[in-house]
């Protein structure tokens, strides 16, 4: 190995460190929730605590925000699959009380800060 | 009419033929992850631009991306384009990084550089024309530790097969 060769490898690995810093600090948390209930979206930042409640098909279905995450907390279904889903925090999560006709998701405003299209569970 | 070749000719045709060689025995192993593999055809484009220059290993490279293809059947396809792009990319690197004063790069400099360029220069690619997508960007960080790793692996390979050459440039 000359010096140069070192040299040139070492820069290789500094630039391959800033690449990783760079590309993957991205959190790929979300900022915001969108709720879809009867055709109509909403959005909320996460950043504030409180309950939301919606009117759906079948009744209202309340969805909770704490701790910049979504969840369901209450949906007048029978699954309950919605609830079971848990806290949203990733941008690009998604979750739906389908009887109801309730879509939560939580996005991020970051296009690079979005790892995946979609999430469910 | 007879073709008249030269001892040149004749050079750059059994190098790119190594090249080629190793080009498709590899396209037959399998990837953990589409695009990264060893690209040890970069052993070949090595050897050949520290002791037959910079012309002969652009022949040896172009040579290998498109008689491989037409080989494999994938001449014009996307793959194609990738391994061209990646081919021109490192080829521009390498020309340049052989005028660096003094002792220069050695073998493992020249690979590690050519081995990042070509990765780069296939990621621009398909950043252009395949998947315009930022998230793209999040593939980057492990397709570029492959390129660092194998081009260092296959720089020592280069560095031990010159050592054993008895062939020395005039």
């Amino acid at each position: 190995m000359t010096a140069a060769d070192k040299i040139a490898l070492a820069t290789s690995l500094l630039i391959l460190m800033t690449l990783y810093v760079v590309c993957w600090s991205g959190s790929g948390l979300a900022d915001d929730v969108a709720i879809t209930a009867a055709g109509r979206t909403q959005i909320f930042p996460l950043s504030r605590d409180r309950r939301i409640a919606v009117h759906g098909r079948l009744g209202d279905s309340v969805i909770e925000i704490r701790s910049d995450r979504a969840r369901f907390i209450a949906s007048p279904c029978s699954g309950k699959v919605c609830i079971h889903a848990g806290w949203l925090n990733r941008a690009g999560a998604t979750t739906a009380c389908v009887p109801n006709g309730v879509i939560v998701s939580v996005t991020g405003d970051d296009a690079a800060k979005v790892r995946y299209d979609a999430i469910n569970f | 009419m007879r073709i008249q070749t030269t001892r040149d000719d004749y050079r750059i045709a059994w190098l790119a033929a190594l090249a080629i060689t190793i080009h498709i025995a590899e396209s037959a192993l399998p990837s953990p992850l589409p695009g990264v593999k060893p690209g040890l055809a970069n052993v070949i484009t090595v050897i050949t631009l520290l002791t037959f220059g910079w012309r002969a290993a652009v022949w040896v490279s172009l040579l290998r991306v498109l008689a491989g293809s037409l080989l494999i059947g994938s001449f014009l396809t996307p793959t194609f384009m990738l391994s061209f792009s990646g081919a021109v990319a490192s080829l521009v690197v390498l020309g340049l990084a052989m005028r660096l004063p003094g002792r220069g790069f050695g073998p493992i400099g020249h690979s590690l550089l050519a081995a990042q360029a070509h990765m780069a220069g296939q990621f621009m690619v398909v950043y252009w024309l395949f998947i315009p997508n930022a998230a793209l960007l999040n593939l980057l960080p492990p397709f570029m530790t492959a390129a660092l790793l194998f081009g260092v692996v296959s720089g020592t390979i280069a560095a031990a097969m010159l050592q054993q050459m008895t062939y020395k440039p005039a």
